[in-house]
């Protein structure tokens, strides 16, 4: 899908975020940006919950904040950053709200959570579970929620080393099915590995944006973090992956 | 996994709608059993016959040593009964529903302005002795009352076209105080209230002496707006996972938030209208609701409604013989049972839900 923006600019008051015109294609595209840059500010406007001040920013044409709220659900869906705090509810029942604009069936609610391997979970108090846990029973709504666009803003986060092959996996897999993927990421090597576009933000502009190996460099990094970076060969140092992982 | 979905929500399910349906019978019962509750004993035979004459229209053959029980039961049980039913299950679900727009286990629909707006209607009424709307000015003042406060509150919370939650909650609750304060000064100055106990009756809520000519508006208005509570279960699901969610996810939110205030303020501001301010009801029927049948609320809804039925029924039969002679309001009842009820399950969410 395509996502054009056109002197989009948003103000609430406490913050704002301006981009002049920027179009995003790529399968798999990477926010990157420190705290404050206006990257969840970016995905939600994306995801149609935040109204553009003024511009324009249109999904395969459809200018999203305009569109009906269920028909733009089955569009985009959205796994935020915080994790909610519902009264009592069960994993299965956390998985079925997602399911509220396409009309799925409980079966389908419950498959998603077997496809992260956390069928044992679907019964479980959602609020006694850790964080990741919680995080991947949301992503399973995800998948429930079965949009064409899915965003996240920092999924990793929480994530122990087993969920977050889970999740690297369960990306992968969306990929394949044909989902377009826009992901907030601090983990670098993952950013790299797992994006094709990148999207680079500061103080709520896009100061870089281009295809993932010509947008990460030294300078770049540096630049958005004001930070020095310094670009250095792994291959001498040790590094562990589960065996599964990376092919 | 070894188990499979279908089998699981099989059981489920029916263990689900063996409980609902076992709340009904419970509920059937406790309103049968209440026909006996009062002062006056009726036998048995004399209500199945009753019964008899007001279901299936016949004429019991010993039809006039009847009439003195017929009077009871058809002018002071039943409508008495019918009240705590409506009454109870309007505040239950609203408790539900209110419950779930803040995504606070604490709140009650009182909490929006419903308890004190009534009140001042009430307390006018009685204390300057207005009659405009006859016979029931009391009621009538009390709910237009009511729908003015919670109105005012809701237009004072408006920020950018939205309605944030916290605003509401806030600013409920100190326009609320501030008319309390109104309702508190009206009563010392107001020489018709002094040791008047029709208004402390009404505050502490009361089923006594309610008829049927208005429980049956009331009625009316209870079962529509509890049916459109009821109709926005799954948006009220995803209201509980946050706003941002459950716009995410396709609701929209600030409709069902407006038409839930709505509802249910026309619903319980009719309760209260006849019933006066009966407490821990809507508190406290959602949680035991929720320890039943777990957090959705197309299961907690009706149930909180059913459950606030049979509380408030059995707490109007206590009141109606815990001292001989004389009856003491429902209000007091169930604050009595409430308190402590609400002291355990505040325990019980400490570890549970609502400890982060």
């Amino acid at each position: 899908m395509k996502i054009e923006f056109n002197n989009l600019q948003f103000n609430n008051g406490r913050f704002s975020l301006e981009i002049e015109s920027m179009n995003l294609r790529s399968r798999v595209i990477g926010i990157l940006g420190p705290n404050g840059a206006g990257k969840s500010t970016l995905l939600k406007l994306i995801d149609g919950i935040l109204h553009p001040s003024k511009g324009s920013l249109k999904i395969n044409g459809y200018e999203i904040s305009k569109v009906e709220p269920r028909r733009r659900a089955r569009l985009v869906s959205y796994l935020p950053q915080e994790i909610p705090n519902p009264f009592v509810f069960k994993a299965i029942d956390v998985v079925r709200i997602y399911g509220y604009s396409n009309h799925g069936s409980d079966e389908l609610a419950f498959n998603a959570l077997k496809s992260l391997g956390i069928s044992d979970l679907a019964f479980v108090d959602f609020n006694h579970m850790s964080g990741g846990e919680r995080r991947l029973v949301m992503l399973a709504g995800l998948i429930y929620q079965n949009s064409n666009l899915i965003l996240m803003d920092e999924p990793e986060s929480f994530l122990d080393i087993a969920h977050k092959v889970i999740l690297r996996e369960a990306i992968k897999s969306l990929v394949r099915d044909g989902k377009q993927i826009i992901i907030v990421l601090h983990d670098l090597g993952d950013l790299i590995r797992l994006t094709d576009e990148i999207v680079m933000m500061k103080k709520g502009r896009v100061l870089y944006h281009g295809s993932t190996h010509e947008v990460i460099n030294e300078r770049t990094l540096s630049d958005i973090f004001s930070l020095p970076f310094k670009h250095r060969s792994v291959t001498d140092t040790y590094e562990f992956y589960p065996a599964d992982f990376d092919e | 996994m070894s188990f499979r979905l279908g089998e699981i929500k099989g059981l489920l399910t029916l263990r689900i709608s063996l409980k609902l349906t076992s709340l009904i019978f419970i509920l059937a019962a406790v309103g049968f059993f209440s026909i006996f509750i009062g002062p006056v004993k009726l036998p048995i035979r004399s209500v199945l016959d009753i019964f008899q004459y007001q279901f299936l229209g016949t004429h019991p053959a010993r039809g006039s040593s009847l009439f003195l029980d017929y009077t009871i039961v058809y002018y002071v049980r039943e409508p008495q009964i019918l009240a705590a039913i409506i009454v109870g299950a309007s505040l239950g679900i609203g408790g539900a529903v209110v419950q779930s727009i803040f995504r606070n286990p604490i709140t009650e629909p009182y909490i929006i302005g419903i308890s004190s707006g009534a009140a001042l209607g009430a307390v006018m009424a009685i204390g300057y002795n207005i009659l405009i709307f006859g016979f029931y000015t009391v009621q009538i003042l009390a709910f237009l009352s009511s729908l003015t406060v919670v109105s005012l509150i809701y237009f004072m919370s408006v920020r950018r076209s939205r309605v944030p939650i916290t605003y509401f909650l806030l600013i409920g609750i100190s326009v609320s105080l501030l008319i309390s304060a109104v309702v508190a000064y009206v009563m010392i100055t107001n020489t018709r209230l002094a040791g008047e106990s029709e208004i402390l009756s009404w505050l502490m809520g009361s089923l006594q002496a309610i008829g049927w000519k208005e429980l049956i508006p009331v009625s009316g208005i209870i079962a529509v707006t509890s049916l459109i509570n009821l109709s926005m279960s799954r948006e009220l699901d995803a209201i509980q996972m946050g706003e941002d969610h459950a716009s995410s996810v396709g609701v929209r939110v600030e409709l069902v938030k407006r038409v839930g205030i709505i509802s249910t303020t026309l619903g319980v501001s009719a309760a209260v209208s006849i019933s006066g301010l009966i407490g821990f009801v809507g508190l406290i029927m959602p949680h035991v609701a929720r320890l039943i049948f777990g957090g959705s609320n197309k299961l907690v809804l009706p149930a909180s409604a059913i459950l606030g039925a049979i509380f408030l029924l059995l707490a109007d039969d206590v009141s109606r013989v815990i001292i001989s002679q004389q009856v003491v309001p429902v209000g007091i009842i169930t604050s009595f049972v409430g308190v402590p009820v609400f002291m355990v399950l505040l325990r019980r969410l400490a570890f549970g839900y609502y400890e982060n």
